[in-house]
């Protein structure tokens, strides 16, 4: 819609946010005279129905921000001095692609590290591709195994697809929770949670703080941090031993319910308790609320993700989902399908083979950590940061000369800063895209301007969050001379001659699309988006993706690989009961890693809109415990561990155990989490740093 | 005329995308928020449960803040809204004192940084007192303010009570919504439903 008035040139567009690169919210956009000038959920998104938060609203400040990167920029003093050089386009991309050519000749491909961060415009699996064409193994993520991947496995192992990412809220009786707070981090779902809570759904929620979404819980399960496992194993041992389980389905569907009905028997609702500090009356009466909801559904995220055994807490709450015979139907948890774009979560399209097999072999993390490094039974296998770390600081097994990071962070991001920083400030090439001169960046060789979602073309196909319709998004402005993070791979491949890539954005957008016989320009004339209806039932009639066709309770391939098949629980390797010495010193379990609805990882804290909603850095503290230490709201306190110490600002509260304390993630300096953390102790097999259920001290810092 | 907003707790999960929407299209400087959601906790660990409660210029029918103003500065105007006229404050903050909701805010001049541009009514103002106006720049268009708008779970409805075909005054008659300090005789315009 265009309006001429006093001389304005109004219009609005509909397009799709990417500040979480995730959720991929339907917004439109107003513009004025070109400029962008109001951002609103758009309310006839098919998915997210005008769902919208606080980071995309404030997405003008994050465009039109006076510290964005504006043209290439070439180190010139000391690594970190802050002395730079501008620098073109062309000689920019000529330095980072004649540098990782020299090492790849001189030291093998796989001296040189590919990583990345935040996903800014459905671009991940392109840099995946990236990589495997340029031939290093080495490719990883800030996430990999601390998010997504390890929960991915988990439900590949027991049902051949990533059916815990899709509630089916709409048709719900009750949902189950699990370790995360979708008003933070997934609007359009929490919208979904809260209609369906309205009309008469049950909300279980389990979480070490009451979360904005524990606070609306029928059912609030405050687990202490990292026992999630023997929380679930004690619904189980309710729901199997009181004959709640849905018999037809297990029988149809599932292999192994006799194996996990003997497993969870030693998992009575008191020892649970004891274990977990969740009251024993509240484990029963959970467990039956849950089994006795049908349909239910189950929400996760990351939390499944990082704890000491990630597998095994992702297969513990998926299982809930099976013998209560809610996968694959209405109002239970959905398999996630497309509307029929290229996938870009295929070996077809990473090309993982594209690294010679030998190369393959030297994976960084690849013999300790097969599931996460090896091709099982994930598509997209990748290095292991820790490793990697100890790789630029050790020269062992081999010597890692260079990276190039887009869009990640790990100078705050990866657990353990300290020994991220010795490696950032070591390794010999560092290039990164990033908006802003990120702690990162400030270490960088070469800064290359990336772009925000409202500068770029794309599709809203994330796996995720996308519940089937595609969606795309529209380029509407520009900064200086930033350009998307694809188009930066781009010109990057271009001069690096890796074959297979696309010759341009557009090319690339319209080789997604050619299954649906119709070009990004011609998709987006056409209102862009494509309606793809929800499906049930298809596996339950066809058989679900897994080696025995059913559901694997007990899974065979984990057994195969050494692992075991069935989940147990194990006690984090820190903690009041396996270090109870340590725990004298350090009295509190420690969360880490919850997310507010104003900030996306590490970034965000430099929009004015959102820093003054969230201004400092938060530790979440029961009242009496504060009291006994003699804290009060909102004055100053440190946060010890072994490893590091950082400053928070007290938050007294009664929504969480008074021997457990909760720690923000994302914040940089002094107030880095990361500093408290330690990543040489990593999970069996897949090389997860606990992030949940690790042991501090507070104290008081009175001026 | 009298607009209204009731809004329901129950919906409310503390997102502060009202918040933030309202700071974008108002302009609002650094520390202040016209609208804001407070968090309040009712019971003990663990028989606790955490309330968010937005809080915004709750448009009384009987203003103190009109009351103590001694320019007129703040003023009620034809559709009933009380608001401010920022050429005739001079920053006294008598009325700040005078609000029983803490709903106004004094402008330090503390601004947006510089290159960020003015993106909303543009509000900009130093060394004056401002506060949440029903976002009235917009209501002639026919639009809610900013905050119902933006709100992902539809807690807020807005509207005129004087209409009786309007959801508000639907809701205030069916729900028979709180007030905040209903003992001060304010008679304010913002209600609240969903309090157990």
């Amino acid at each position: 819609m265009s309006t001429g008035h006093l001389n304005v040139q109004s219009e609005t567009v509909k397009t799709c946010c990417c500040i979480c690169g995730h959720n991929q919210c339907g917004v439109e956009v107003r513009l004025e005279n070109g400029i962008v000038k109001e951002i609103r959920g758009d309310k006839d998104d098919p998915v997210t129905q005008g769902a919208i938060c606080p980071k995309s609203i404030a997405s003008v400040q994050l465009l039109y921000h006076p510290d964005r990167l504006k043209v290439p920029l070439v180190r010139v003093g000391e690594r970190g001095e802050g002395k730079w050089r501008e620098a073109s386009w062309d000689e920019a991309i000529t330095i980072v692609s004649d540098k990782l050519n020299r090492i790849k000749s001189e030291s093998g491909a796989e001296a040189v590290v590919m990583a990345r961060g935040t996903n800014r415009g459905s671009w991940i699996r392109v840099f995946n591709r990236f990589a495997n064409l340029f031939g290093t193994p080495n490719w990883t993520e800030s996430g990999g195994a601390q998010c997504f991947t390890p929960r991915a496995i988990a439900q590949s192992l027991s049902f051949g697809g990533n059916a815990l990412e899709w509630p089916d809220f709409a048709k719900t009786k009750c949902v189950l929770v699990w370790g995360t707070n979708p008003p933070a981090t997934w609007p359009p779902k929490a919208r979904k949670l809260m209609a369906a809570r309205k009309r008469g759904a049950k909300l279980i929620v389990v979480d070490p703080v009451q979360s904005n979404i524990a606070a609306k819980a029928d059912l609030w399960l405050p687990v202490r941090p990292g026992s999630d496992v023997a929380l679930a194993m004690g619904m189980m041992h309710v729901i199997i031993g009181e004959g709640l389980y849905n018999k037809d389905y297990v029988e149809r569907y599932c292999i192994g319910f006799e194996d996990l009905a003997k497993r969870v028997l030693d998992y009575t609702p008191k020892k649970v308790a004891e274990i977990t500090w969740v009251e024993e009356k509240l484990i029963v009466e959970a467990a039956r609320l849950y089994a006795n909801s049908t349909p239910a559904c189950t929400e996760v995220a990351a939390t499944l993700d990082e704890v000491i055994d990630p597998i095994q807490l992702s297969r513990a709450v998926a299982i809930l989902g099976c013998i209560t015979g809610n996968v694959d139907v209405e109002g239970g948890n959905i398999f996630p399908h497309s509307a029929g774009q290229v996938s870009i979560d295929t070996n077809a399209f990473i090309m993982p083979d594209s690294v010679p097999a030998e190369l393959r072999t030297k994976r960084l993390g690849g013999d300790a950590y097969p599931l996460l490094s090896k091709n099982l039974p994930v598509n997209y296998p990748m290095a292991h940061w820790p490793t990697i770390l100890d790789a630029i600081l050790t020269g062992k097994p081999y010597p890692v000369r260079a990276i190039l990071e887009i869009g990640g962070n790990p100078w705050l991001s990866i657990a353990n800063s300290k020994r991220a920083h010795e490696a950032l400030r070591k390794v010999e090439f560092l290039a990164v895209a990033d908006l802003f001169l990120s702690k990162t960046a400030q270490m960088a060789d070469v800064v290359l301007p990336a772009s925000s979602w409202l500068e770029q073309n794309g599709l809203a196909d994330s796996s995720q969050a996308t519940y089937g319709p595609l969606r795309s998004r529209q380029k509407l402005a520009s900064v200086g001379e930033s350009v998307s993070d694809i188009e930066i791979m781009i010109r990057l491949a271009r001069k690096l001659n890796l074959p297979e890539f696309w010759n341009s954005e557009e090319e690339y957008l319209d080789s997604l699309l050619k299954p649906l016989n119709v070009t990004f320009a011609e998709l987006r004339a056409a209102g862009g988006t494509v309606d793809s209806p929800m499906s049930y039932g298809k596996h339950l009639r066809e058989g679900f993706n897994t080696p025995s066709g059913k559901i694997e309770l007990y899974s065979g391939r984990l057994k195969e690989w050494g692992y075991d098949p069935l989940p147990f629980y194990r006690e984090p390797h820190e903690s009041p009961y396996s270090t109870p010495e340590l725990a004298k010193e350090y009295p509190f379990v420690m969360t880490t890693g919850r997310r507010v609805s104003t900030y996306f990882h590490t970034g965000l804290r430099n929009i004015p809109a959102l820093r003054d909603v969230k201004p400092v850095p938060l530790l979440d503290i029961n009242l009496s415990t504060a009291e006994s230490l003699g804290i009060r709201d909102g004055e100053p306190v440190v946060v010890e561990t072994p490893y590091g110490q950082i400053s928070l600002t007290a938050s007294l509260t009664e929504g969480i155990h008074p021997r457990v304390v909760g720690v923000p993630h994302g914040w940089a300096d002094n107030s880095n989490d990361n500093l408290l953390m330690n990543n040489q102790v990593c999970s069996v097999g897949i090389g997860t740093t606990p992030l949940r259920g690790t042991l501090c001290r507070v104290r008081s810092v009175k001026p | 005329m009298k607009y209204a907003m009731v809004i329901d707790l129950n919906q409310c999960v503390g997102c502060d995308a009202c918040t933030v929407a309202c700071k974008l299209g108002n302009d609002t400087g650094t520390d202040i928020r016209w609208g804001r959601v407070i968090t309040e906790e009712l019971g003990a660990f663990p028989d606790v449960k955490k309330l968010y409660v937005p809080i915004l210029c709750m448009q009384c029918e009987n203003a103190e803040c009109l009351k103590v103003c001694p320019t007129k500065a703040t003023y009620r105007d034809e559709r009933g809204l009380v608001l401010i006229d920022y050429d005739k404050c001079i920053g006294c903050k008598y009325c700040m004192e005078a609000c029983p909701y803490m709903a106004r805010h004094f402008n330090e001049a503390k601004q947006p940084p510089q290159g960020v541009p003015v993106i909303g009514n543009g509000n900009l103002r130093k060394g004056i007192v401002e506060k949440c106006t029903f976002c009235e720049d917009r209501l002639s268009d026919g639009k809610p303010p900013r905050c119902v708008e933006a709100c992902p779970y539809d807690a807020r409805v807005f509207g005129d009570l004087e209409d009786p075909e309007a959801d508000v005054t639907k809701l205030v008659q069916k729900e028979k919504p709180l007030v905040m300090k209903p003992d001060g005789g304010y008679n304010p315009s913002v209600y609240y439903t969903g309090v157990k």
